[in-house]
């Protein structure tokens, strides 16, 4: 469904020195830069398929997303999107897809979202059946129907969020692209949008191409992750096997009944360690065997074995790979 | 089918303009207190004479009038700001990324908000004609005000080319003020927006009536007021000739605009 090969995108600037000589300088002579933002980038995605693109600020998320919308022309490379060339901008592509970025909005500011959503349906062409049981069901989905004849501008970061999707997706898009959908929105809407973009994924079999910094909607939606590092693709596979290259560690916890010393010698490296609590690093090759020592051993109330906190796992994956 | 998603965006774009009546109302009343200006200074100006050019003074206030109104029409301006602001702030990217021409949707916007102005500018205008009853010529005949009609559609649609050119200059340069300022001033001049054109030396009236800005107020003004009828097929092969090409002009430069554009701010 998606084939990108070899992609390479440059962006031409002017830099500027500072100070008043480094405007005068700027103003006659501009010091002219190039910076590569994509270098050789491959992927293939197929239909149905839920693909993360992760990577610190700056790595070339978006500018991706871009080119694969055809919002801006690659400088090298191919892109093949359902058959279409995304830079040729054919209208019957444009009516495949929908893109949502975080901080653009195609809402109308001093109108209620409605009149948004109606415009839309005439510049797809949607027809009034499906309009009429999209725009229920996403309105349901969302929980925003007593919000639909506020103005835009009255809105909440979160509703606007829920209204931009809802605009988006009217149309049934078979590829939707989601740059950072979630940022700003608190736990409940960036639940429902998870909820959604799952729901929609598995029902209509809608590819879903998503950037994001929180790892919990990159975790709990995509089935392949792919990272991008300074405009390189770093890393191409599952969220878990990332996690388990970069971090081949659990996180054991033990609370014991009465006060202990713990004196045997275990694999582990302690991250806390008072008379009634131990807090330990354990490869997961051993865990079974670090707890089987400790529960022979020592009288235990509480247990908890988890992975390891995912903000650390995420600077380690920009750090090491 | 294709004509329903512009005119959603012309319903869209009116019932923006109503959230800000009140803005428009009080624009409309005293864009037409220059008329009042206009009566004092071409009073003095006419002071004991019949006739200044080939215009007696009434006709010199009914030319006034008609820009005016016409000039509240044109309401093709803002595609220089708006074009602009888009294409600095990145939410250029609705136009790119949904199926949609950016001139098509630009041209809805502007009549939507031309019809808004008019819609409320009749009520200050007709108030301003109650006003000067005694100095706005009626035409002799109904050929002067349909030709005139239909020299002011082709001429505001001119006007809206250019504008949209300038405004994709902005994919260059990002500030479009310098340029709307100079070509604004240049075609307000060439337009008869100042003073009537046929006031000009002779050879610098003919020069201009091959130019597309002589059509644009000067021309469906002149009509009304029964000059000029006898050289309407030229004015007509004129502004059409101008609009073709500036029609190649600018799909040409969108074209080549569109490459530069980056989508920032995301």
């Amino acid at each position: 469904m998606i084939r990108v090969n070899h992609l390479k995108r440059d962006y031409y600037f002017k830099e500027k020195e500072p100070g008043f000589k480094g405007s005068l300088r700027y103003l006659f002579k501009p010091k002219k830069v190039t910076k590569t933002a994509v270098k050789d980038f491959s992927f293939h995605i197929k239909k149905g398929e839920i693909v993360g693109l992760i990577g610190p600020n700056g790595a070339g998320k978006t500018t991706l997303i871009k080119m694969l919308t055809g919002i801006i022309p690659p400088s090298e490379g191919t892109i093949d999107i359902m058959g279409f060339v995304p830079s040729e901008l054919k209208d019957d592509f444009r009516k495949k897809y929908a893109v949502i970025m975080g901080q653009k909005s195609q809402l109308w500011w001093d109108l209620p979202a409605l009149d948004s959503f109606q415009l839309n349906k005439e510049i797809y062409q949607i027809p009034d059946a499906q309009y009429e049981k999209n725009l229920k069901e996403l309105v349901d989905i969302f929980e925003v129907e007593a919000f639909l004849q506020k103005q835009v501008r009255q809105l909440s970061l979160g509703q606007r969020m829920k209204m931009e999707i809802i605009a988006s997706l009217l149309h049934d898009p078979e590829v939707i692209f989601l740059d950072e959908p979630t940022i700003g929105l608190d736990g409940v809407a960036q639940k429902q949008i998870r909820k959604f973009l799952k729901k929609v994924n598995e029902e209509r079999h809608t590819t879903i191409i998503l950037t994001s910094h929180y790892m919990e909607d990159i975790k709990s939606l995509c089935e392949r992750i792919i990272v991008i590092n300074d405009g390189e693709k770093v890393y191409e596979g599952t969220y878990q096997d990332l996690v388990n290259k970069v971090s081949p560690y659990k996180i054991v916890e033990v609370v014991f009944e009465i006060a202990v010393e713990v004196l045997i010698e275990l694999p582990v490296e302690y991250m806390e360690k008072n008379p009634y609590k131990i807090k330990m690093k354990v490869d997961k090759s051993k865990v079974n065997e670090v707890v089987g020592q400790l529960f022979n051993h020592y009288a235990i109330e509480d247990l908890a074995i988890e992975e390891e906190d995912i903000t650390d796992v995420v600077e380690k994956i920009y750090r090491d790979i | 089918m294709l004509l329903r998603k512009y005119i959603a965006i012309f319903n869209v774009t009116f019932k923006e303009s109503l959230a800000y009546r009140f803005d428009a109302i009080t624009s409309a009343v005293f864009s037409f207190a220059k008329i009042y200006l206009a009566f004092l200074l071409w009073q003095a100006i006419y002071d004991g004479k019949e006739v200044i050019g080939d215009y007696t003074f009434p006709m010199m206030m009914t030319y006034y009038i008609l820009i005016s109104f016409m000039s509240r029409l044109a309401r093709s301006e803002s595609i220089i700001w708006e074009t602009s602001d888009e294409v600095r702030t990145g939410s250029f990217t609705k136009y790119i990324t949904r199926p949609l021409k950016h001139f098509n949707y630009c041209v809805a916007r502007s009549l939507s908000k031309g019809a808004f102005s008019f819609a409320v500018d009749v009520m200050a205008f007709a108030v301003w004609l109650i006003i000067f009853r005694h100095y706005f010529v009626i035409p002799s005949n109904w050929q002067s005000v349909v030709f005139s009609i239909l020299f002011t559609i082709l001429g505001l649609y001119t006007m809206m080319q250019v504008h949209y050119m300038i405004a994709l200059i902005s994919f260059k340069t990002v500030d479009i003020a310098g340029p709307y300022y100079l070509v604004s001033s240049f075609m307000g001049f060439m337009s008869g927006s100042f003073i009537p054109l046929m006031l000009l030396p002779t050879s610098i009236g003919s020069i201009l009536a091959y130019t597309p800005f002589y059509y644009m107020l000067y021309y469906p003004a002149a009509l009304y007021l029964g000059e000029g009828q006898d050289k309407m097929g030229l004015a007509f092969i004129v502004v059409v000739g101008w609009n073709v090409i500036m029609t190649f002009m600018r799909r040409h430069m969108y074209k080549k605009m569109l490459q530069l554009y980056e989508g920032v701010g995301a």
